[in-house]
């Protein structure tokens, strides 16, 4: 069995979910699976907003979680959650999930449950590899499967997964990759756009289409999230060598070299306005370059020096 | 927004990109912070034309003088909070620069910080030009 990161019990929770993403997920579910009559999360964490917002958006809906410590179902159990206490690799434990018509199964994502040190696809755990072998292999599990990804989540992750699920359930598809940002923490608190997490959508009663959505964010806010990424790289690279420390220093200086926020007053102005940045800025190369050689030459004019200069020579 | 006449038309100052490192320099001036103009200005002044829309400077900026850096750029339409400036000198990790963005045009300024122990800016500091 693996071992599990668990929170420390020492600092405050961590919620990795919030009002936005889970609002993001109920509209997602009108859309594609507006049948859906029941839902369930594995290792559900602290749900009371999940099942808040999902019977918001369908009434009759049926709910339960799924966790392995106990403080934690015992916390939803006392705010009115449905939640059992089990392990997602034990197959007795699943085996009453087997009905439901939706799965999300969201394992910690980050080191500590901090969610500031996200990990690796593939180093989180449980991890969605046996998680699948299990439930969908050994278990047959028919309906939709959400497996939550951190946000260092790529393509490559995607298409492993999906050719191991495939190798035991061809009937199996990737409905949709879902990049889940939102601007406020899971505590209600405005940050900057953030990409929260990955869900990947495997499901035996959808399309096999692979369509890649991002909610929560513009275009800008997609460049924000990869840049997140970016940063987190840099920082994992942070640890080892004095090279690769000078590395994690170079990446995230050259992340830094983007900001939304030019991008975005950039883009308020008008072409004219454009040009006239460019022409403006051409002009004090011309006359920084005409200063320093005058200082280099006193006996120029600014007009001789202006001429050199335009004419690179 | 102070405006200029242009061949009998109005043109925003704002967005010329002298004014705006004008009004850059003039804050640092104000809290005599030495500085240093490097990147893309500065090759211009050695007659190799680079392409850029940011003015890289590197200041040396005491702790104390934070505050009154994030005021100086406020005044000069330049938002960057104290605590992120504050952050970004605490974090010896990372070159990460300051990044002050004109609202109006947006241009933005990097000012990276002269760090203890970093030998080569301290030189190049020393050996600025005019």
């Amino acid at each position: 069995m693996p071992t599990y990161n668990t929170p420390d019990p020492q600092r405050a929770g961590f919620a990795r979910t919030n009002r936005q993403t889970i609002a993001q997920r109920a509209a997602l579910i009108r859309e594609l699976l507006s049948q859906t009559r029941s839902i369930a999360e594995l290792c559900c964490g602290d749900c009371a907003a999940q099942w808040e917002l999902y019977r918001a958006a369908l009434p009759d809906l049926t709910f339960c979680g799924l966790d392995v410590a106990p403080a934690i179902v015992a916390a939803n159990q006392a705010a009115g959650v449905p939640c059992v206490c089990g392990d997602t690799l034990d197959p007795a434990a699943l085996r009453p999930f087997l009905v439901y018509d939706i799965i999300f199964f969201g394992p910690p994502l980050s080191a500590g449950c901090d969610g500031h040190h996200a990990l690796a696809f593939d180093a989180v755990q449980p991890g969605c590899a046996m998680f699948t072998d299990l439930f969908l292999g050994q278990l047959g599990y028919a309906g939709t499967l959400v497996c939550i990804g951190p946000k260092t989540t790529h393509m490559g992750d995607a298409r492993r997964l999906y050719e191991r699920i495939r190798a035991q359930r061809a009937d199996i598809g990737l409905r949709l990759i879902h990049y889940s940002h939102a601007t406020v923490t899971g505590a209600g608190i405005p940050t900057e756009p953030r990409l929260k997490y990955v869900e990947l959508w495997f499901s035996s009663r959808l399309p096999d289409v692979w369509e890649v959505r991002r909610s929560g964010c513009s275009t800008d806010v997609v460049i924000w999230g990869r840049m997140t990424a970016m940063s987190t790289m840099a920082e994992s690279l942070d640890q080892t060598t004095d090279r690769q420390a000078d590395l994690s220093a170079r990446i995230a200086g050259a992340i830094a070299e983007l900001d939304l926020r030019q991008i975005e007053i950039t883009r308020r102005l008008t072409p004219a306005q454009r040009c006239q940045e460019g022409l403006s800025m051409i002009r004090l190369a011309e006359q920084v370059g005409a200063y320093r050689l005058r200082k280099r030459r006193p006996e120029l004019s600014e007009a001789e020096a202006l001429r050199i200069i335009r004419s690179a020579r | 927004m102070a405006n200029a006449t242009i061949e009998g038309q109005q043109a925003d100052t704002s967005l010329d990109f002298a004014h705006f490192v004008r009004l850059v320099l003039d804050g640092l001036d104000a809290l005599h912070l030495k500085y240093l103009v490097g990147g893309a200005v500065a090759v211009w002044a050695w007659g190799e034309v680079r392409t850029t829309r940011d003015l890289d400077l590197v200041i040396e900026l005491p702790v104390e003088a934070i505050a009154d850096l994030s005021h100086e750029l406020a005044q000069r339409d330049m938002l960057v909070p104290a605590d992120i400036i504050l952050d970004i000198l605490l974090n010896s990790r990372s070159d990460l620069a300051i990044n002050a963005i004109h609202m109006y045009s947006g241009y933005k300024a990097e000012l990276f910080l002269l760090r203890p122990g970093d030998v080569y800016r301290a030189q190049a500091l020393e050996r600025r030009c005019w």
